[in-house]
């Protein structure tokens, strides 16, 4: 079986990245339905989460995907996770671990970064020093 | 009392010192001044911008008034990573480790409001200069 991927692209640099369909079927699934079009989105550094970048899918299926599919905490550079329901997808490139206010929590990991990974991830690493970037998603 | 005088992108703000609870701390940073560096928002602490300058790294100087959350307004230190930390919102001394304790510095004791929004912008447009001087 071929694997799905999806496309990222921000500030001129694009990478792909292979959907993890095994391993997150509902969420990859609500993903690819949610970009039948391609989305535009604020991609900014994370607060609580270290080197990782955070975007808000906003409205969509994904918000239908309440629970979680094998959890990870750690976020490891090229990963890309989603909390419940999609509030937040982030894309890791340094040492990450989702956390929040009052500690840790788990994640699923929904892709990896396949193509052009150290440039995409550069642009990702650059949103903590010079703020947000914007960001499209896509099917490949 | 030792106070600073913080600037940032046009908002000035004064902070003071803990002279008798974190008296080697205040030493290090007061001896590093005046000081124009850069704060960068955290990406581990939470609600806070930190500066990250060689002359405030003193691995020699111990945590003085032991402290790991942040609260808004407060300034903290840590010598040995040479940071100085101002939080704006609910915080807390991480690093990819885990948690770890700073120097309870000071709090901004005036203009919190305004120098609030500009270390809430080191998140949302990016890092800003910083002015780190001695108050009158």
């Amino acid at each position: 079986m071929t694997q799905k991927r999806i496309r990222f692209e921000s500030g001129g640099v694009a990478a792909e990245a292979e959907l993890l369909e095994a391993n997150a079927p509902k969420a990859t699934a609500a993903l690819w339905e949610m970009l039948a079009e391609p989305i535009e989105r604020k991609l900014i550094s994370a607060k609580w989460s270290g080197d990782v970048g955070v975007l808000h899918p906003g409205a969509g299926p994904l918000r239908e995907v309440a629970e979680l599919e094998n959890p990870v905490t750690s976020i490891y550079p090229g990963a890309v996770v989603m909390r419940p329901r999609g509030s937040e997808i982030l894309i890791g490139y340094g040492v990450g671990e989702y956390r929040w206010a009052v500690g840790v929590d788990y994640t699923t990991r929904l892709a990896k970064i396949v193509t052009n990974r150290s440039e995409f991830l550069s642009v990702v690493a650059r949103t903590a020093d010079q703020g947000p970037s914007s960001v499209v998603v896509s099917r490949v | 009392m030792t106070k600073l005088r913080i600037t940032i992108d046009g908002v000035s703000a004064v902070a003071e010192l803990k002279d008798a609870a974190a008296p080697a701390g205040v030493a290090a940073v007061v001896g590093a001044l005046p000081l124009r560096t850069r704060f960068v928002h955290a990406s581990r602490s939470g609600n806070c911008a930190v500066a990250h300058d060689a002359s405030l790294q003193h691995p020699s100087v111990g945590i003085e008034g032991q402290v790991s959350m942040y609260y808004p307004g407060m300034l903290a230190y840590d010598p040995a990573r040479g940071h100085l930390v101002l939080a704006y919102g609910q915080g807390q001394a991480r690093s990819n480790t885990g948690t770890h304790w700073v120097t309870y510095l000071g709090d901004v004791v005036e203009n919190l409001a305004e120098l609030a929004v500009k270390l809430q912008d080191t998140r949302d447009h990016g890092a800003l200069d910083v002015r780190i001087e001695l108050g009158e």
